[in-house]
Formats: C-alpha cells, sequence, structure tokens
C-alpha cells in the first residue's frame, strides 16, 4: 500500500487510535500491580513482558484494521517502508512502574518519513489524542467532564486495572472510587473503603497538638502555585 | 463522632469538591481572583465542602477561608478543598482534595483524594494507611541515586536522584511516597501551609513514611500563617541524604 487518498487520514486514524486503545486495555491490566507485590518479576522484565503483550495486540489491530502497511515497533522491530505504523506500546515506563497514571500508547503512520496519521492514548486516564495530516487534532475537549462515566468498583479490590473491562474498546478504565459515582449521594460508611472498625483506643504516633508552635513568618511566597 | 462518622463526612465534603470543580468548564476553569495564587475554582470549591463540614460539630481552617465552623469544638478540620488549582486549572490529572480532622492529640482522620483520577487515600491513627481500601507502606531506597523525588521549587543543590518530577500538589505528592509510588519530596523553601500537609502528614505517619519540617519546626500547627519546608522519604536513610539537598547550616536568621 503506497499513496495515501483523500479522507485516508481520517480513516487510519481512527484505525490507530483503535489500536492503541487495544494495546491500552493491555496496559491497564497490568498497572499498579508490580506496587501492590501481585508480580514477583523484576521490575526491568515484568515492564518489558507488558511492553511486548501491548504491541502484540497493537500489532494485530492494525493488521487486521488496515491490512498489509508496515509495522516497526519498540520492542519488537520490524518492517520501515515507505509507508508504515510505528509504534509505542508503552510510554513512561518509570510512570508504570512506580503506579503513576501518567502513561501513554503511541501509534503513528507514517509515510516517506512524515507522520500522516495518529493517536496517543492514555489507558490510565482513559484519554486520546489523535490527528490526520492536514486533518487537524482531537483531543478529550480539554475536560475530564468530555469523559465517559467512571465505572463502579469493588471497594475491595486488589486492583482496580484487574476488574476493568479488556474487550470493549469504548469502555472507561479510568480509577474510579466506589464513591465516585455521578451526582450520587456517597454510600454507607461500612461500604467504603474497606475500613476496619474504629478504634477508641487507638495509640497515637501523633505529636501534640496541644503543644502548638508560634506562627512562623512567610519567609518567602509559594512558588506560583496554590 | 467515631472515626468511621468522620471519614464519611470527610468523604461527603470531597465528592461535594468533584462535583462543582467538575461544573467549572472553558475559560471559568483558569478564573482567578484578586487573590494571589487563588483560582475562582478555590472558592466554589471550599464553599461545597464547607456546606457539607459545617453540618458536624467541628472547626474548620480552610486554605480558602481561614477559620470557620464551630469554634472552640474538640475536634477541628483542616481543609485544602483543592491543592493543585494550577493543574485543576488545566486539566493536569494531579490535584486533590485534603482534609485531616484532629483531635487533642493531633491528626485522627485523614482523607486525602486525587480528583482527576478518583483514587483516595485515607488513614485513621493508629490504624494504618489505605490507597482505595487497600493497606498502602512506602518504599525500601535508601540513597538518593535509587530514588524517584518530587520537587517543589528549586532546591539549594541539585542531587544525583534516579529520577525526579515536579508535579504540583504537595498533599498527593505526600500519599505517594506513604504508597511508594514516590521515594521523596524535597521543598525549595518553606512554602507551605498546614491545610497543604497535614492530611499526608497523617498518612505518612501510618503508612511508615518520614516526614519532617526541614528546619526541624513542629508540623502539627493549627496556625493559617505556619509555613514550612516538607522533605518526606520512604526511609529514614533516605531522609538524612535528601537533607543533602538543603542549604548548609548557617548562622540563626
Amino acid at each position: 500500500m503506497s499513496g495515501l487518498g483523500p479522507g485516508d487520514g481520517a480513516r487510519l486514524a481512527a484505525v490507530a487510535e483503535a489500536a492503541a486503545r487495544a494495546g491500552g486495555d493491555v496496559v491497564a491490566r497490568h498497572f499498579g500491580r508490580l506496587a501492590a507485590g501481585v508480580h514477583s518479576k523484576a521490575p526491568g522484565d515484568y515492564v518489558s513482558e507488558v511492553d511486548v503483550a501491548s504491541e502484540e495486540v497493537i500489532r494485530a489491530a492494525l493488521e487486521r484494521d488496515a491490512p498489509g502497511i508496515a509495522f516497526f515497533g519498540e520492542e519488537g522491530g520490524g518492517t520501515r517502508g515507505d509507508l508504515g505504523w510505528v509504534v509505542d506500546p508503552l510510554d513512561g515506563t518509570a510512570n508504570f512502574l512506580h503506579g503513576f497514571p501518567i502513561v501513554g500508547v503511541s501509534v503513528a503512520l507514517v509515510e516517506a518519513g512524515r507522520p500522516v496519521a495518529g493517536a496517543v492514548h492514555a489507558p490510565m486516564l482513559d484519554e486520546t489524542y489523535t490527528a490526520a495530516a492536514g486533518g487537524g487534532a482531537a483531543g478529550p475537549s480539554g475536560s475530564p467532564t468530555g469523559r465517559r462515566p467512571r465505572p463502579s468498583a469493588t471497594p475491595a479490590s486488589p486492583s482496580r486495572a484487574s476488574t476493568a473491562s479488556t474487550t470493549t474498546a469504548g469502555s472507561s478504565r479510568a480509577p474510579s472510587s466506589p464513591w465516585r459515582t455521578s451526582a450520587g449521594p456517597a454510600p454507607p460508611a461500612s461500604t467504603w473503603p474497606g475500613r476496619r472498625p474504629a478504634s477508641s483506643t487507638a495509640s497515637s504516633r501523633s505529636a501534640s497538638a496541644a503543644g502548638m508552635s508560634p506562627p512562623a513568618p512567610c519567609s518567602s511566597s509559594r512558588p506560583g502555585a496554590s | 463522632m467515631t472515626t468511621d462518622d468522620l471519614l464519611e463526612l470527610l468523604v461527603r465534603a470531597a465528592a461535594a469538591v468533584e462535583r462543582v470543580v467538575r461544573a467549572v468548564t472553558g475559560p471559568d476553569r483558569r478564573g482567578r481572583t484578586d487573590r494571589p495564587g487563588q483560582y475562582a475554582l478555590d472558592l466554589v470549591a471550599d464553599a461545597a465542602a464547607l456546606e457539607v463540614l459545617v453540618t458536624a460539630p467541628l472547626a474548620v481552617l480552610s486554605e480558602e477561608s481561614g477559620w470557620g465552623g464551630r469554634p472552640g469544638a474538640d475536634l477541628t478540620v483542616v481543609l485544602d478543598p483543592v491543592d493543585g488549582s494550577t493543574n485543576a486549572s488545566r486539566h493536569i490529572p494531579y490535584w486533590a482534595t485534603s482534609a485531616c480532622v484532629l483531635d487533642g492529640d493531633g491528626p485522627l482522620v485523614a482523607l486525602v483524594v486525587n480528583q482527576a483520577t478518583g483514587v483516595a487515600t485515607t488513614a485513621v491513627r493508629g490504624e494504618g494507611a489505605r490507597r482505595d481500601g487497600e493497606p498502602i507502606a512506602p518504599g525500601k531506597t535508601e540513597r538518593v541515586e535509587d530514588a524517584v523525588v518530587t520537587l517543589s521549587g528549586r532546591p539549594a543543590e541539585w542531587l544525583p536522584w534516579k529520577q525526579f518530577r515536579a508535579l504540583g500538589s504537595a498533599a498527593l505528592n505526600l500519599c505517594d511516597v506513604a504508597a511508594g509510588s514516590l521515594d521523596g519530596l524535597v521543598d525549595g523553601g518553606a512554602w507551605h501551609a498546614p491545610w497543604d500537609y497535614m492530611g499526608g502528614l497523617l498518612i505518612c505517619r501510618e503508612a511508615g513514611a518520614e516526614l519532617v519540617d526541614a528546619a526541624g519546626r513542629e508540623l502539627v500547627v493549627l496556625d493559617a500563617d505556619a509555613r514550612r519546608q516538607l522533605l518526606a522519604a520512604a526511609t529514614p536513610a533516605l531522609l538524612e541524604d535528601l537533607r543533602r539537598a538543603l542549604p548548609a547550616p548557617g548562622p540563626p536568621a
């Protein structure tokens, strides 16, 4: 396949998005398992495994939806033709390993050295950005309000990712808290979030609040943030 | 009120904040007030949280509205309705509602919710710390060279950290140290107030992470004017190593 025609960019951007979301499903399924001690492998081995698994489903989705285009992935390599996919199946491995949700899956179509269509999906935030050369870029409207509703989760689930849907491209994998339901009231205390009974004789490692220090002079302003 | 009651109260206040801030969209999201550093969404969030909190017999110390609630109550809530307002205004998914109830013995119940992701970190004195209901613990890193450290402002000395971040919410930074996502936190100066760190302080203590003021001042103060330079670490050894980022000790000011 060579020489893209009118309309191909938008179509292939949609193909890229579906593939990036499929890879994101793999990433989301494994997110947080290392920090939670669910996985016994060394961090480097574990992330490589997730990388490879994500890349495989991306490659399969691209081959299914747009057959015959060359594929080059960060993990498995591949061929680079005049027209080919260039894929990072897990961008932000350090964040992934440390349990930070800022991780992405990047799928680009490159023609003669120039990107012509692509998608970047953030599975843990359920945000996707797409673009086609000359066709503009689209994102999650810059607003969380544009996201799909968060699913409710089982309070004591060992991993949010493990309960996430793995098949529906349109499903939300954004993390959720049990109490985060759309405008609904908070659930009873007994259902959130797996707390033990209160102890009236809880030992305290806290410093005494009675020994208040005198006000300290505010020697410098805060660095622009609040 | 039991600690369960208090935690449920804080959860309801945080949920109210999330609802009203979610409704602030478009250019309004970055709207400012006349107060330096304050966003309009801070005030919307504060009003929503207070509406919930004042239903209980508590005094309230809020970043946005100062002292409120019931003066002289046995319990005080230290509240930051939106910690990381700049992140919130720009849809950077790292901002929180932080609330901590204190009694005569200090911090008792804490809730810090990342409002962009919904991840809630909690602690009850003597009962440990949890993230979305699961117990958490800090990492085991002991050397700066092995540590992923978050910075607030520029430290006096640049250390050979393994990696660094500048994430923009002290409350979430402390939770992430407590949960092992981050290994340490270094402030470049004394600019954090009790509402910024009180929730994270209890969460760090209960999880077993280290948190001090760089100058050794008491952190548990109910004083709207107090400012502290935070230094947090997964382990005591790393805390000492991170002190190398502080200015060399000089004569008392």
